[in-house]
């Protein structure tokens, strides 16, 4: 029988979820798509309207650079001047967005409920990722950060990235750590931890990195050599790539041939290969831990006032990014898993970026995060300073607060937004 | 501009062939040769209108008449042979199709140089032809012409 002191932890962690949750469920309807033609925030006019024409049986939603009289075919009521299909990643994000699509019909709030539960998925993750004592710290660091926030209540893609890579490297770990005379439960859990990163990766084939660097760092930490785990490993990069082309299902479905598949892949790279280096709100990756100029989702005029959704980093957990890299390195320098998987995903995150000279913007850093938090909150609780996590998180909450009106899009008078502007450095 | 039917005749990357119906009847061929692009109205009742597209340049053909309308030198635009009333609603005219011939929302054109929001400069090009200058809408109707081409 349990102590009730044992279910402490656990009750704490379910609590800041649920309150996650909560919070970015209000005025989840909060930018509005209305207007004479869909108004959407950001990407979603290509995710969320991808997700659409899918549901709705549209051959287009798969086709590359269709032309305009392609979409004019049939009701038109969901295309901006601005949107068309995601035919520059693959199908992972629209994918997921379908069910609640076909489920509730399209509006704001069916789009963007997938990226809630994806939001809560990565929570839960990170929340095992980072053990008992850990979890609740490092689950509360990502869940109000601005970036984690605004992504969790916007139907676009890199939540979907971030629950995938989290999940599958929590599962991974949970099944190193499975009784190893539990064969069948073992192999279950590298299942689930396939089918997580092949679905990471068929939202952005950014997750290739991340996913090899938690597999690595799992098979060649010390527990990994131990048990032997390369096998295993393996065996979960195999059902990650089976899902990977298990996405392209619909698309094949949907009278599209293998040769298509290939074709559009060769599509996606020229296009990734052409990608300008410079292009508006876009920064060179070595800033972005220290980021300060927020990326602009969405600005309405609200009668006087002005709605405004600006992507904001929770400052303290991007600026402990790097400081968290080089502390999980040191400590993982014996290879504990604990310390060596967070740091070379971060790595994975972040560094592959150098190499390519194409525009990016900042938060395609936010898949880093629950790793960082990971080793954010260990280093909290192997500090000798007892009262350093609560203030640690104490000041990430009071900075969330403080951002959360142009967060969530609630109507600013000029001269509040005005102020907002000139801290957070947005020309207007 | 009162075009309210394509009836497209053929469609590739570089190539276009297309009917067009309602007021403005005739027939719109397209073709895009590297970062060129050549639209060539037939409408009943007048000679051929040709505009050609580049980067940096916009020019006009007409019944064996070559005319280089606007040019840009050191990254600005300049009128070098003003166009007729005539010509530039014949201009507007090939615009208002090309908002729906040209890759819908954004795409990379000119092999990737630029990238561009198709739909909206089409439909920019078009409001600023009917309004403004030729110095001033150039560079949306160049944008708006070079995606007519689909990306690889």
């Amino acid at each position: 029988v349990r102590k009730a002191s044992d279910l402490t932890p656990f009750l704490g962690l379910a609590a800041i979820i649920a309150i996650a949750i909560a919070v970015y469920a209000v005025r989840l309807d909060q930018p509005k798509w209305d207007g004479p033609v869909p108004r959407y925030t950001y990407d979603e006019k290509y995710t969320a309207f991808t997700a659409n024409r899918i549901a709705r049986g549209d051959s287009v939603a798969y086709k590359s650079a269709a032309r305009r009289y392609e979409y004019l075919r049939g009701d038109t009521d969901d295309l901006s001047l601005l949107s068309r299909s995601e035919w520059t990643s693959p199908p992972g994000a629209p994918l997921a967005l379908v069910p609640f699509v076909a489920a509730f019909g399209y509006s704001e709030v069916s789009s963007r409920m997938a990226s809630i539960i994806a939001a809560a998925i990565a929570l839960l993750a990170t929340a095992s990722l980072a053990g008992r004592r850990s979890a609740g710290v490092a689950c509360a660091l990502v869940a109000f950060d601005g970036v984690f926030f605004v992504l969790a209540r916007t139907a676009m893609p890199y939540i979907f990235l971030v629950a995938g890579v989290t999940a599958g490297a929590a599962l991974t770990v949970r099944a190193l750590r499975a009784d190893q005379h539990k064969n069948r439960h073992r192999w279950i859990l590298l299942a689930g931890a396939g089918l997580a990163f092949g679905f990471g990766i068929s939202v952005r084939l950014t997750g290739v990195p991340l996913c090899l660097a938690v597999l690595v760092a799992v098979a060649i930490s010390r527990e990994g050599t131990e048990q032997r785990f390369l096998a295993p490993c393996l065996f979960v990069a195999l059902v990650a790539a089976t899902t990977y082309l298990a996405s392209y299902i619909p698309f094949l479905a949907s009278g599209h041939s293998l040769k298509d598949v290939v074709d559009f892949h060769r599509s996606m790279a020229w296009f990734h290969a052409h990608v300008p280096s410079d292009f508006p709100q876009g920064s060179r990756w070595y800033t972005w831990p220290w980021a300060m100029t927020p990326v602009v989702f969405r600005s309405d005029q609200v009668g006087s006032d002005t709605a405004v959704v600006w992507v904001v980093g929770g400052k303290l957990l991007w600026w402990a990014l790097v400081p968290a890299l080089i502390y999980g390195l040191w400590r993982g320098r014996n290879r504990a898993m604990v310390y060596l998987l967070p740091a070379a995903t971060i790595a994975a995150a972040w560094l592959p970026w150098a190499a390519l000279d194409r525009f990016a913007l900042f938060y395609y850093l936010v898949p880093a995060l629950p790793f960082t938090a990971v080793l954010v909150a260990r280093a909290l609780h192997e500090g000798r300073k007892r009262l350093m996590a609560p203030a640690y998180i104490g000041l990430s909450l009071l900075l969330f607060v403080a951002t959360y009106p142009v967060l969530a899009a609630v109507p600013l008078e000029p001269t509040t937004l005005a102020r907002y502007a000139t801290l957070l450095g947005v020309a207007r | 501009m009162g075009i309210f039917a394509y009836d497209i005749i053929h469609a590739d990357r570089k190539t276009l062939d297309v009917r067009l119906e309602g007021q403005t009847t005739g027939r719109l061929r397209v073709e895009v040769r590297g970062e060129v692009v050549t639209q060539r109205l037939e409408a009943a009742g007048r000679p051929p209108f040709v505009l050609q597209t580049s980067p940096d340049q916009l020019e006009t053909r007409e019944a064996a008449t070559a005319r280089v309308l606007a040019r840009k030198a050191a990254g600005r635009w300049g009128i070098v042979d003003a166009p007729s009333a005539a010509d530039t609603f014949t201009i507007a005219q090939i615009l208002a199709a090309d908002v729906d011939l040209a890759v819908q929302g954004a795409s990379m054109i000119w092999d990737g140089g630029q990238y561009a929001f198709c739909t909206w400069e089409c439909v920019k090009a078009g409001e600023c032809i009917r309004k403004d200058s030729l110095e001033e809408c150039a560079p949306r109707v160049v944008t708006c012409a070079a995606c007519l081409e689909q990306e690889p």
